[in-house]
C-alpha cells in the first residue's frame, strides 16, 4: 500500500469515527441536571455490584473461608465457655459514658482541624463535578454508616442471642444504640470541618469541642445515670424517650452537616489523591513508595556530613541514623497511644491483656518494616553498588531499624513493668530481654523477604507471615518452659533472626548480576 | 454554542499562591492547549474549573445558548493523567453507573454507539486493573460523553502513551472537538500543542502570560511568522519574574503536578 492509499483509508477511518460520534450525540438523552437522588442511586448501585463482586471473591478462596470459620468456631468457643471478667476492673456504665463524651469531643475537634471526609479518587472524578455531588457523597457516607451499622448490630446480637441461647439479649435496642454511636461519631467528625470551610476559625473551634467534650465527661461522671450520653450505652438503650431525643439530635445535626456540606472538596479531593497515589505506588515496585516514605521526612534538617573515614557498612548505618534523626519524632507519637493503652491495660486488665499492647506494637513494627531497612536500600542504587561484604552489609542496614523497634518495644512493654497487676516483677522484667530477639527478628524477616520480591504487598505478606510465625512458636515454647520467662523466646527469636538474614543475603547474591564478592559489580557477565 | 469563561482566577495553597488572577476562554468546537512547565499552574486551573478544588477568589462560568450563564460544574468532565475509574466495576456497569448519577433516559444506544466508536466491546465485562491504561482512558472518555460533558479537560492526556496509543488519542481530541466539545487539555509537550490546539493558552507562574492561535503568540512576542512554539513559548516562559518563582514551589506542592 503506498502513501496516497494509506492516507486515504486514514481519512476514511477517521469519517467513520466521527459519524460514529455523531450518532452517539444525535441518540442521547436529555441532559438535565442531576439532582441528589442520581448521585445516591449510583453509589448504592456500585457499592451492591463491588461488594456482590468481593463476596463471591472471597466465596472462592477456601483460605479465607477457613479463616472465617475459625474465627467463628473460637467465638463460639468463648460464648459457650463464658469468659468470666477480671474480679473488680468492671467499670460503671457512667465511666463508660464519660469516655464516650471525651472521645467526641476529641474527634469533632479533629474534625475540625483535618478534612474527615476520605472519598475515592473515582468518586472525585465523577461526582464531585456535579451540582449536588459534594453534598449526596456527604449524605450517603453518613447514611451508609449507619446502615452498616445496623447491619452489623442486628447480625450480632442475633448471633450473640444464639450463642448465648438466650432470649435475654436486647438485639433491637443494642442494634439502634450501634447505629446511634457510630452515626453520632461521624457527624461530629463531618460537622466541624463543614464550618470551617464556612469561615469559623479552627483552632478555636477545636479547643472549643475539645473542652465541650471533657466538660461534658466531667459532668457525666458526676451525673450517673442522668448522663445524657448513657443513651448510646446499650444497657442504657431501654430509655425510649431519651433514645429519641438522642436521634432526633443526631438526625438534625445530620442535615446541617449535609447543608454545609459544598466546600471541603479543596481537602477531600486531595486526600483522595494521595491515598490513591499511595495505592498505586503500592502495587508497582518499591520506588515510588520510597518517594511517598521521603514525605514524612522532616524537611529543614540539615543533611548529616559523612566522614572520608566511614565506607561501605558505616555509610549505611549512617544513612540509616540520618534518617532515623529525622523521623524519630513521628515514630514517638506513633507509639505514644499504644504505650498509653498498654498502661491502661496494666492498671485495669488482667495478665493476658497487658501483653496486648506490646503485641500490637510488635505488629505495627512489622508491617512497617515491610517497607524499610533492607526494603528501602534495595529500591536505591548505592547498596547493590557499593564495595564490601555484602553479609555485613545487610546486617550495617539491619542494626539501626533493629535498635528503634526495641526501643518501641520496651516503652509500650515499660508501664507493665512499673504499674502491671497480675504478673510477678520476674515475669514483667522476664519480658525485656526478649524484646531486642523480637526487634532482631522483625528486622530480619523484613530483609529476607525484601531480598526475595520486589512487590511492596509480597513482601509486607512475607514479613508479616515469617514474623509472625516465628514469634508465635518461640512464644510457645516461652509457655512450655516457664522457668526461664522470656529466654527461651530470645533464643528462638535470635536463631530465627540469624536464619533469616543468611536467607536474605543468599537471595540478594542471586538478585545481583555479575561477580559480588571480588567488590566489583559487572553487569551481563554473569 | 457553550462558551467557557475564566475570569481573574486566584487559589492559594497554605498563603503560598499557585493561581494569580488566571483568565482566559474557549468555544464549543475548539481544542484550547493550556501549555507551560511544571509547576506554572495547569493541572490547579483545571481542577478549579471541574469544581475539584474550590478558589479563592475569580469566576468560572458556562455560557450556553437559550439559558444564558450558569456554573460550570456538572457540564464539565475532568479526565486526569491516569484515569479515575471504580476498581469493583466493570466497563458496562461504568456506564451505568453515570447514568444514573446523571439522571440519564435512554442512555442505552448512546452508550452502544460511544462503545462502538472507541472500540471497548470486547471489554464491557472487564475490571479496570484488566485494561490497559489506553483502554482506560478511552472508558473515561465514553463516561464523559455519555453524560454530555460540553467540556472535557484531559490532564497530560500524552503522558506514558506510546506513539500508536497517542495517535489514536489525538484522532478521539479531534472527534470530540468536531462533535460540539469544548476540549481544554494541559500539557508540556509542544509537538501535540501545535498539531492539536486551536487556541493556547501559555502559563507561567501562575498566570496566563499569553493566549491566542499560534500566529498570534508569534505577533505578541513578534518572532517571525515560520518560528516554531518552541522558540515563542521559550520566549514567553523565559521572562524573569522572582516573585513567581519563589513561588512555583507552592503550587507543584498543592497541586501535584
Amino acid at each position: 500500500m503506498n502513501r496516497a492509499q494509506l492516507n486515504k483509508a486514514r481519512m476514511n477511518r477517521a469519517q467513520v469515527n466521527r459519524a460514529r460520534m455523531d450518532r452517539a450525540r444525535a441518540t442521547g438523552a436529555r441532559i438535565g441536571e442531576a439532582p441528589m437522588t442520581g448521585v445516591l442511586l449510583a453509589l448504592t448501585y456500585a457499592s451492591r455490584r463491588s461488594t456482590g463482586r468481593q463476596i463471591r471473591e472471597f466465596a472462592r478462596s477456601p483460605i479465607r473461608i477457613l479463616v472465617v470459620l475459625a474465627l467463628l468456631g473460637g467465638l463460639a468457643a468463648l460464648e459457650a465457655t463464658g469468659l468470666p471478667a477480671p474480679e473488680g476492673t468492671a467499670l460503671p456504665s457512667r465511666f463508660l459514658a464519660a469516655g464516650l463524651s471525651a472521645v467526641l469531643g476529641v474527634t469533632a475537634a479533629l474534625g475540625a482541624l483535618h478534612c474527615p471526609v476520605r472519598l475515592r479518587a473515582a468518586d472525585v472524578a465523577w461526582l464531585v463535578p456535579l451540582k449536588e455531588g459534594p453534598r449526596a457523597l456527604v449524605l450517603y457516607k453518613i447514611v451508609s454508616l449507619a446502615a452498616t451499622s445496623v447491619v452489623i448490630g442486628l447480625v450480632g446480637g442475633l448471633a450473640g442471642r444464639l450463642l448465648a441461647r438466650s432470649a435475654e439479649v436486647d438485639v433491637v435496642s443494642a442494634t439502634l444504640s450501634l447505629a446511634l454511636a457510630a452515626t453520632a461519631f461521624r457527624v461530629v467528625s463531618y460537622l466541624p470541618y463543614m464550618l470551617v470551610t464556612h469561615g469559623v476559625r479552627r483552632v478555636p473551634l477545636a479547643v472549643g469541642l475539645f473542652a465541650l467534650g471533657a466538660g461534658a465527661a466531667v459532668a457525666t461522671v458526676a451525673l450517673g445515670g442522668a448522663a445524657p450520653l448513657a443513651v448510646f450505652l446499650p444497657s442504657a438503650g431501654g430509655h425510649a424517650t431519651a433514645t429519641a431525643t438522642a436521634l432526633m439530635v443526631v438526625v438534625l445535626l445530620a442535615a446541617l452537616t449535609v447543608g454545609l456540606a459544598d466546600r471541603y472538596q479543596d481537602a477531600a479531593a486531595r486526600l483522595a489523591w494521595e491515598m490513591e497515589a499511595m495505592r498505586a505506588a503500592l502495587q508497582r515496585d518499591g520506588t515510588s513508595l520510597a518517594e511517598m516514605a521521603a514525605r514524612r521526612l522532616r524537611r529543614g534538617v540539615p543533611s548529616l556530613a559523612a566522614s572520608p573515614r566511614f565506607a561501605g557498612e558505616a555509610a549505611f548505618v549512617w544513612r540509616a541514623f540520618a534518617q532515623l534523626r529525622r523521623t524519630w519524632r513521628g515514630d514517638l507519637a506513633g507509639v505514644l497511644p499504644v504505650a498509653a493503652a498498654s498502661a491502661v491495660a496494666a492498671l485495669w486488665a488482667g495478665s493476658g491483656v497487658a501483653l496486648l499492647p506490646t503485641a500490637v506494637a510488635a505488629l505495627l513494627a512489622l508491617l512497617q518494616a515491610g517497607s524499610t531497612g533492607l526494603a528501602d536500600e534495595l529500591d536505591r542504587t548505592p547498596f547493590l553498588l557499593a564495595p564490601g561484604r555484602l553479609g555485613r552489609q545487610v546486617l550495617a542496614v539491619e542494626v539501626l531499624p533493629a535498635l528503634a523497634i526495641t526501643a518501641r518495644l520496651v516503652l509500650v512493654w515499660l508501664p507493665v513493668v512499673v504499674l502491671g497487676r497480675g504478673l510477678d516483677l520476674s515475669a514483667r522484667l522476664g519480658v525485656l530481654p526478649a524484646l531486642p530477639g523480637l526487634a532482631a527478628l522483625v528486622v530480619a524477616a523484613s530483609s529476607a523477604a525484601a531480598a526475595r520480591t520486589r512487590a511492596p504487598i509480597a513482601r509486607l505478606g512475607l514479613t508479616v507471615a515469617a514474623g509472625a510465625v516465628i514469634a508465635l512458636v518461640a512464644a510457645l515454647a516461652d509457655l512450655v518452659l516457664p522457668a526461664w520467662p522470656g529466654l527461651p523466646f530470645l533464643v528462638i527469636c535470635l536463631a530465627a533472626a540469624a536464619g533469616l538474614h543468611l536467607l536474605a543475603v543468599r537471595s540478594l547474591r542471586r538478585l545481583i548480576p555479575g561477580e559480588r564478592a571480588g567488590r566489583t559489580i559487572m553487569p551481563g557477565t554473569a | 454554542m457553550t462558551t467557557l469563561v475564566v475570569k481573574d482566577l486566584h487559589k492559594a495553597f497554605g498563603g503560598k499562591p499557585a493561581l494569580r488572577g488566571v483568565s482566559f476562554e474557549g468555544s464549543s468546537g475548539q481544542v484550547l492547549a493550556l501549555l507551560g512547565p511544571n509547576g506554572a499552574g495547569k493541572t490547579t486551573t483545571l481542577r478549579c474549573i471541574a469544581g475539584l478544588l474550590v478558589p479563592d477568589s475569580g469566576e468560572i462560568s458556562l455560557l450556553t445558548d437559550g439559558d444564558g450563564a450558569r456554573p460550570a460544574r456538572g457540564a464539565v468532565a475532568f479526565l486526569p493523567e491516569e484515569p479515575d475509574l471504580y476498581a469493583g466495576l466493570t466497563v458496562e456497569e461504568h456506564l451505568r453507573f453515570i447514568a444514573l448519577a446523571y439522571r440519564l433516559r435512554d442512555w442505552r444506544p448512546r452508550a452502544a454507539a460511544l462503545i462502538d466508536r472507541f472500540q471497548l466491546s470486547g471489554v464491557t465485562d472487564t475490571l479496570p486493573s484488566d485494561l490497559s491504561q489506553g483502554q482506560r482512558r478511552k472508558v473515561a472518555i465514553t463516561m464523559a460523553l455519555l453524560h454530555g460533558a460540553h467540556v472535557v479537560i484531559l490532564d497530560e492526556p500524552f503522558n506514558g502513551l506510546d506513539p500508536k496509543a497517542v495517535r489514536e488519542l489525538r484522532s478521539v481530541i479531534r472527534d470530540l472537538a468536531a462533535s460540539g466539545v469544548l476540549v481544554v487539555l494541559s500539557t508540556h509537550r509542544l509537538e501535540e500543542t501545535e498539531v492539536l490546539a486551536d487556541r493556547i493558552a501559555v502559563t507561567h507562574q501562575g498566570r496566563i502570560v499569553a493566549e491566542g492561535t499560534l500566529g498570534e503568540l508569534r505577533d505578541a512576542v513578534r518572532l517571525a511568522g515560520d518560528a516554531t512554539l518552541e522558540s515563542v513559548f521559550l520566549t514567553l516562559t523565559e521572562a524573569p519574574d522572582e516573585q513567581g518563582a519563589a513561588e512555583q514551589g507552592a503550587d507543584e506542592q498543592g497541586a501535584g503536578e
